[in-house]
């Protein structure tokens, strides 16, 4: 086991692993989770931001109609979709938004579909798909977005057209699958929505430079290790069962779980930074689970982590009292 | 010599210039900020809201027909509210108008100003409330941009750019020269912080928000005084009482006139709404239905987000669309917030670390009056909302916002010293990486500050107010007397009017400027009947036809004339701006029933006046000649009084409208100016003056009919004249005896409270001379010991 922990300790002690690979390692892991993960489009299609001047919005009055309609030329072959933005005015109103689309110059249009306006309301990319189109690279394609009453529009006239390629052909032709691959990494790359969606996947590498300086640097495991678990473990333990368990607030059992931990606070004399950090672990989870779409435990992280933080500046204060005492003395 | 060295010190950027390296980044940044108006509102005013914003770029409009009087009836009935603590900034501003001669430069003007001026006192306070060294200017600067640029800023005072925004300015300015004083006591560093009181007083008078700031430090400094030796309290003390009691003294020229409503409560003082159950009652229903968010968005520095999905405000969008995103990043503050407390111990000095702990035990204090839901905390909120006052607090996301940024820019600053300290070789990367998330965060401050109007999608609130609107309310300052209200129709669901930009649908949707450009009040919404039992009738009233009562309800608020505004976009008039079952009912039908003839049509007619079906006037009574001086001071000359009759006055009820007998009564006045005669009473040409010393008499003289001052009509004032009483208790100077044995008497109709502004204005004179004459002899005695 101590040989175990020494060949760590003396990976973690070279420099170049730690303040180099490491990093290195996690921001390619950022760049691949981003391309394979992030993408609201199957990793096989390709999405290229189109201009905005391309669209304009015509009302048409005299139908109650506002219809949107647009041009643009196709960046490649396989056009499949065309993803936007919308913004919808009245949510839950029953209006219908039809999309259509057609090479231009054709009489009849070559898709049409239709959706409820109720479901284009949340503020995300939302693609508008139809069969894909194989001889599409250099074609010019118009198509029309159209809603009653004025309550659809389209945000900041910004949209993506997207190119759907077979992954049999990706897979069986290198030649075309590196061009594809490196068509992704540009296209992904240079689209600001893409990269801000993406930082997510950067988190990993957040925490690490977190953790490298400040278990490395403050030795707060190591401090924490040496703290017998039944003074300081048990109420922390109980804290988390009113966290987990209960939704509501009981003032008393609130009331008694402070009691507790200020008892064991104070008897093993921890320092004020002690609940700071727990505050930052609870702000931790907070988000962690924010990322998850879990929010049964907001309310009750929420209070804690704010109790952690007045205990802590409290305390702060009484271990800054004391320290005038000493030198008094 | 010192005092000119003294003066050339106040120059703002001169100290800085002195010792600092990065004066030329100090000014690119301040004229970043000074062109920032230009890139959000490009070239348009930005205007609209319930204080109108149009005295940023008419002063002189809103300086002479709003704010020099404690009477005010600015698109509303009148009431009583002392707006005087504007007049200092308006001065500076009028003269500013004449100079630039731009309305938009000078608009823009004071959307940068308090920017610029926080930016640079927020710096010079870090420095000297840590003492902090020169090789500490980044942080310090890295401080200042999280305070001014934070996107609760953003929201809370840039997007609605009340004047509170001043705060930004002032409250670092006023608690920088406060440390210099209790430190030094200069009294330099009471003298500057005087002229910015005064100066900025309508700032200072934005109490909740300065309270927003003060209730989370008394916290703080009951730790301070507990961690402090009983010496430095005293001295402390001694100088705070000091420094804050020529601060308080300087703002009497307004301060008295604020706080006599509170002592003289009447129904027609705003001070009644703050001490009513009504107040009450909406404090707990607000914070409850507000009191939603968690704190873990504060400390990322970011607004609440569930409040702004719970309203569907625009930052919704902002969140969907880049907050939600990046929302971790901002764990970078909380991480280096971390790191400072956990190295503050070993890197501050023992001042250093008891201001540390007063400024953090504020902040908590802050994070949780900000947040308020904070389990079973927030019940403990809706308790306090039981102090008299603290209802004031209802909508605590916005009064404890600016007060929490400020300090957790304070602690930010001295965490990034810290981790400076901490890490002497690394902290480059994290001070680049905090202005990073800086800019960041504030990158959506065009799309915020400029969004749509409120339930719009296409109507901005950035307008040039047309040459067509401003002519035409000439045309009413010359034709209408302004002792005449208007209606507004479309009738508002607040107290607003629209008025439609000349290019575009862009709109000015506030606070009806008619009568800040006319002189002549409108009433323009429901709000407009503020304390009457109109505001909550008359859209029913309108809804039901009841023209009748409707036209009842014109003739006792002596409303005779109707605007009639055309060109109001469609979509304003499906916004919340409107009421849409009244609006349904304001037709030709409505208008056929109120309206008498058409006077006066704009030049491309979109606005038109008519005269109403029933006139009136504002004082009515047999024989009456009455003449509008300002909105305090009427004169009025009755003749031929025999018996007891009845006078009375179309304004609201209150108590402080007091008559007073004049000696040697004459009709001169109005001997060849009438303008109006009706129902036996004569209106002369109004001559406005806006003050004459024989008013500071009316402190101490005896009002007359004052036991007879009742209310009528459940709204307006009305007295019995009783000729035998001013027989029996004056002499023959003040009546004079016609041969029927009838009597004719001058009186002074006169809002007493406005007084309380010209004694109040006396002593901010002498203390602001008193002030002067002490800093001169002290620099000169200074400077004769320096010799």
């Amino acid at each position: 086991m101590k040989n175990i922990i020494k060949k760590i300790n003396k990976i973690f002690v070279n420099k170049t692993i730690v303040l180099e690979l490491i990093p290195f390692l996690l921001i390619v892991f950022w760049f691949l989770t981003a391309l394979i993960f992030n993408n609201k489009v199957n990793f096989s299609i390709l999405l290229y931001q189109q201009s905005k001047n391309s669209i304009k919005i015509i009302s048409d009055n005299s139908n109650q109609e506002n219809k949107i309609t647009g041009k643009f030329k196709a960046n490649d072959d396989n056009l499949g979709l065309i993803m936007f933005r919308f913004n919808v005015y009245s949510p839950g109103s029953e209006d219908i938004v039809t999309f259509r689309i057609k090479q231009e110059g054709d009489l009849n249009w070559y898709h049409a579909d239709s959706f409820r306006a109720a479901v284009l309301t949340s503020g995300e990319l939302l693609p508008m798909g139809f069969p894909v189109i194989k001889a599409s690279k250099g074609r010019e394609y118009q198509f029309e977005i159209l809603s009653k009453n004025n309550k659809v529009e389209i945000d900041d006239f910004n949209f993506l057209a997207g190119y759907e390629f077979s992954k049999n052909e990706l897979i069986s032709n290198k030649g075309e699958g590196l061009s594809f691959l490196l068509k992704k990494i540009y296209t992904s790359f240079t689209n600001f929505d893409f990269i801000l969606s993406s930082l997510k996947y950067f988190i990993p590498l957040l925490f690490y430079l977190f953790f490298y300086f400040a278990i490395n640097k403050f030795k707060i495991l190591w401090k924490i290790s040496k703290i017998e678990v039944l003074y300081i473990g048990v109420p922390l333990f109980l804290i988390f069962l009113d966290i987990v368990l209960t939704k509501k607030f009981y003032l008393p059992i609130i009331i008694l779980l402070i009691l507790i931990w200020l008892y064991s606070f104070s008897k093993k004399k921890l320092e004020s930074k002690v609940n700071f950090a727990l505050a930052f672990i609870l702000i931790l989870i907070w988000i962690i689970l924010i990322l998850f779409r879990i929010t049964d435990f907001q309310s009750k992280i929420n209070f804690w982590t704010y109790v952690f933080l007045v205990i802590g500046v409290l305390t702060a204060a009484i271990e800054e009292r004391d320290v005038k005492k000493d030198e008094n003395i | 010599m010192e005092l000119i060295k003294q003066i050339k010190d106040f120059h703002m950027f001169e100290r800085i210039k002195k010792t600092n390296r990065f004066f030329p980044i100090y000014l690119i940044t301040c004229i970043l900020l000074l062109i920032l108006p230009y890139y959000l509102f490009a070239g348009k005013l930005y205007l609209s809201g319930d204080d109108t914003r149009l005295f940023y770029a008419y002063p002189f409009d809103f300086l002479k027909n709003f704010t020099y009087f404690s009477w005010s009836n600015n698109s509303s009935i009148g009431i009583n509210a002392a707006n005087q603590h504007f007049i200092p900034f308006l001065l500076i501003w009028v003269v500013l108008d004449l100079i630039l001669n731009n309305k938009v430069i000078l608009s823009y003007f004071a959307f940068s100003l308090p920017l610029i001026l926080g930016f640079i006192y927020f710096n010079k306070l870090l420095i000297e409330l840590f003492n902090l060294k020169n090789s500490y200017k980044v942080e310090v600067y890295l401080g200042s941009l999280f305070f001014l640029l934070s996107p609760i800023i953003i929201i809370n005072q840039m997007f609605i750019f009340l004047t509170t925004m001043w705060l930004l300015g002032v409250i670092p300015a006023i608690i920088y020269y406060y440390i210099r004083y209790i430190r030094y006591s200069n009294f330099i560093d009471i003298y500057k912080p005087l002229i910015i009181c005064i100066v900025f007083a309508t700032a200072i008078l934005s109490i909740p928000w300065i309270m927003g700031l003060v209730l989370p430090l008394l916290a703080g400094i009951v730790i301070l005084i507990l961690l402090s030796r009983r010496k430095e309290i005293l001295l402390t003390l001694k100088r705070s009482i000091v420094f804050f009691s020529i601060m308080i003294l300087s703002q009497s020229f307004y301060l008295i006139g604020f706080l006599a409503p509170f002592f003289v409560q009447d129904r027609a003082s705003y001070a009644i709404k703050f001490i009513s159950k009504d107040f009450l009652n909406n404090f707990i229903a607000t914070v409850n239905s507000t009191a939603t968010g968690y704190i873990v968005y504060p400390l990322l520095d970011l607004f609440h987000r569930q409040i702004a999905f719970d309203f569907n405000w625009k930052l919704m969008n902002d969140f969907i669309n880049l907050y939600d995103k990046t929302f971790f990043l901002n764990l970078l503050f909380i991480a280096i917030l971390i790191i400072g407390v956990f190295n503050y111990k070993r890197f501050l000095n023992k001042t250093n670390r008891k201001i540390y702990i007063c400024i953090f035990t504020s902040f908590i204090a802050s994070l949780y009056l900000f947040t308020v839901n904070v389990g079973p905390l927030k019940d403990l909120f809706l308790l306090f909302g039981r102090i008299p006052g603290f209802v004031m607090f209802r909508n605590f996301y916005d009064k404890f916002a600016l007060g929490y940024t400020f300090l957790y820019a304070i602690l930010i600053t001295v965490s990034l010293v810290l981790v400076k300290k901490r890490y002497p070789y690394k902290y480059h990367w994290l001070n680049l990486l905090v202005f990073v998330v800086i800019l960041l965060n504030f990158s959506v401050v065009k799309s915020t500050v400029t969004s749509p109007l409120w339930t719009t999608n296409d109507i901005y609130k950035t307008i040039n107010i047309p040459k067509e609107y401003l002519s035409f309310m000439v045309m009413i300052k010359k034709d209408i007397p302004s002792t005449n209200n208007i209606l507004s129709i479309p009738f508002g669901a607040a107290s607003y009017t629209v008025i439609k930009d000349e290019n575009s649908n862009n709109a000015y949707v506030g606070t009806s400027p008619v009568k800040i450009f006319s002189g002549v009040n409108d009433i323009s919404g429901d709000l407009s009947f503020s304390f009457s039992k109109e505001q909550d009738s008359i859209d029913g009233i309108i809804i039901n036809r009841n023209y009748e009562e409707l036209n009842k309800i014109l003739y006792s608020h002596n409303i005779n004339y109707v605007l009639v505004t055309k060109n109001i976009p469609n979509e304003v008039l499906k916004s919340y701006a409107f009421y849409a079952p009244t609006l349904e009912k304001e037709d030709a039908e409505f208008l056929h029933a109120i309206i008498d003839k058409k006077i006066l049509t704009s030049d491309n007619g979109n606005y038109d006046l008519y005269t109403t079906k029933n006139r009136n006037t504002l004082l009515e009574s047999p024989n009456l000649f009455f003449q509008k001086i300002n909105s305090v001071k009427y004169i009025l000359y009755l003749k031929n009084i025999k018996h007891p009759q009845e006078l009375k006055f179309n304004d609201t009820f209150h108590v402080d409208w007091k008559m007073y007998l004049q000696k040697k009564p004459n009709l001169s006045f109005c001997r060849t100016e009438s303008i109006f005669t009706y129902s036996n009473t004569t209106e002369c040409k109004s001559k406005f003056i806006f003050f004459s010393f024989s008013e500071m008499s009316y402190l101490w003289s005896n009002s007359i009919f004052e036991k007879n001052h009742t209310i009528l009509n459940e709204f307006s004032n009305q007295w019995t004249i009783d000729p035998a009483y001013v027989k029996k208790f004056y002499n023959k100077d003040y009546y004079t005896v016609n041969k029927d044995g009838s009597i004719n008497i001058e009186l002074v109709l006169y809002f007493k409270q406005q007084l309380y502004f010209y004694y109040g204005l006396i002593i901010t004179f002498f203390v602001v001379a008193l002030s002067t004459a002490y800093l001169i002899i002290t620099l000169y005695r200074k400077n004769e010991k320096h010799n």
